[in-house]
């Protein structure tokens, strides 16, 4: 059956849709139950994210090595009071179906998310293309991740996975998923910021070769208080196939070397470069990059509001639910520190030395 | 337009934060974002709290210097546009009664006003490609979208 184009949903109130989504979430985990029981085997992972701690609970184990190793630089100490844990699961390894989805094809909207099933303490997101069913419950600090088959996790996923989950929990623990890159040392480090293609990754991935550590190179966290302070999510990064030579020093850290046609290069910076991969620092500056084709990379002073256009888009344009409190806390942190324009000039070596000497001054 | 219209922000797809007299606005039912400074911003402002476009425009005379008509014409253009990208929609009664004011106020032959200059509305729409609609799908027997491999 193909489904194409648009029809307006019937009404239903928003207790009705209040049930509806509590019921489904309930369903869900019931099934994430017998997946459990099909295995006999759940294995878990223990991750500190965003200074809080979070359980990874498998039914069986087909997803563990589509999930865990863009999140291991985080691995914590397993604890009986996680403050989140996250149910996943697949059908096609634990011979378990899912539940049919409640809603109406026309339900689907923008951003993953699905007309009617976020709302009071229940968030509900289907990402089509991947495949991937994203729930949580704020009331049980429960999360459920979901898709047909692990096998088809893509690997932009493995390269960013739970993103939705994680995103939804901790913004409303005063962590903020933001679209940046991040480099520094453990006494402070910047954010770069900017669409696709500005260079923040390659900066970012350029910097593991000078004495500036990584943090992120696509998505991190950020908070505002007491401090601004940048809290690394993820140690993958991924560079477009073609621009593989720019980063000459990571090509054996290469993840899906034989996938490179369809897929960007992905990499576990933790996997090789474990002493160069930082759980945070102290935030001193957000930089926005840009390429010049000039020799020489420059630093100039930028606006607050230049700073908020670079970030702040692209990361609600991104994140299922993202919103008023998203933005108000990236506003917040662009009026903490200064933002400076990155403009990058074509030796390289040149561009960590930058951010180093504007981090000794900050 | 009618002059005694006032508008509200169109949440929730529509939010918008303001540093240093600047405003960002952005528009997650399309993909759009948009700033406006200056004259536009304070104009904005005085849409957020409810004044009728009469209000707005008797508070931006005040404020800057410029005639009547010039200062109205800019109003009505501006709210206009704001109208046409869905960023605002027609409130109803006013929500501020009186007369609408600009912090700090300034009197008439003050030499610190500045000149009214027509507002813009800086439209970006590099992002768009983030929110477009998930692609063209089939669905399980249970009801679960996938994409063919041919799609």
């Amino acid at each position: 059956m193909m489904i194409t184009g648009q029809v307006e949903a019937p009404h239903t109130s928003v207790r009705q849709q209040d049930n509806s989504s509590e019921a489904f979430f309930t369903a869900v985990q019931a099934a994430f139950q017998n997946a459990e029981r099909a295995t006999g085997h759940t294995p878990e992972r223990f991750y500190n994210i965003g200074g809080y701690t979070v359980r990874l609970r498998f039914a069986g184990s087909a997803l563990v090595p589509r999930i865990i190793p863009a999140l291991e630089h985080l691995a914590t100490e397993p604890g009986p009071t996680p403050n989140l844990t996250i149910y996943l699961w697949d059908s096609s390894s634990t011979t378990t179906s899912m539940p049919s989805p409640p809603w109406n094809t026309e339900d689907y909207v923008t951003r993953g998310e699905i007309r009617g099933y976020s709302n009071g303490h229940i968030q509900t997101a289907f990402h089509i293309g991947p495949n991937i069913l994203s729930l949580l419950n704020t009331k049980l600090n429960l999360g459920i991740f979901w898709i047909r088959d692990a096998a088809q996790v893509p690997y932009y996923e493995s390269g960013a996975p739970l993103r939705t989950i994680l995103h939804w929990w901790l913004n409303a623990h005063k962590r903020q998923l933001v679209h940046a890159a991040a480099v520094g040392t453990t006494n402070g480090g910047v954010l770069l910021a900017g669409k696709g293609g500005s260079g923040k990754s390659t900066t970012a991935l350029n910097c593991i070769n000078s004495e500036l550590a990584y943090a992120s190179d696509d998505y991190c966290l950020i908070a505002v208080a007491p401090q601004p302070y940048v809290y690394s999510l993820y140690n993958s990064a991924k560079v477009n196939a073609d621009n593989t030579h720019r980063i000459p020093h990571l090509i054996s850290a290469i993840s899906n070397a034989e996938s490179l046609g369809e897929e960007k290069a992905l990499l576990f910076l933790n996997e090789h470069y474990p002493e160069k991969v930082l759980s945070g620092f102290p935030l001193r500056a957000v930089l926005l990059p840009r390429v010049t084709g000039k020799p020489q990379t420059k630093l100039t002073l930028a606006s607050p509001m230049a700073g908020l256009r670079a970030l702040a888009p692209s990361t609600i344009f991104q994140l299922s639910g993202a919103g008023e409190r998203a933005f108000r806390m990236m506003s917040q942190l662009v009026k903490q520190v200064p933002c400076y324009n990155l403009e990058l000039g074509t030796d390289i070596a040149n561009i960590p030395e930058a951010i180093v000497r504007l981090l000794s001054k900050e | 337009m009618e002059s005694t219209l006032s508008f509200r922000v169109n949440s929730p797809d529509v939010i918008q934060e303001t540093i240093d007299g600047e405003v960002i606005i952005v528009n997650l039912g399309d993909g759009s974002y948009y700033s406006i400074d200056q004259v536009g911003a304070d104009i904005w402002s005085l849409i957020e709290k409810g004044h009728t476009v009469d209000q707005i425009v008797g508070a931006i005379n005040r404020a800057y210097v410029g005639s009547h008509e010039e200062v109205a014409q800019g109003v009505e253009q501006l709210v206009t546009q704001l109208q046409q990208e869905k960023l605002i929609v027609p409130s109803g009664a006013p929500q501020s009664n009186g007369q609408a004011e600009l912090k700090p106020s300034l009197g008439q032959d003050d030499p610190n006003k500045t000149t009214f200059a027509e507002p813009e509305l800086h439209k970006y729409t590099d992002m768009e490609d983030l929110l477009l609609l998930d692609p063209i799908h089939d669905v399980d027997e249970m009801g679960w979208p996938y994409v063919p491999e041919d799609a």
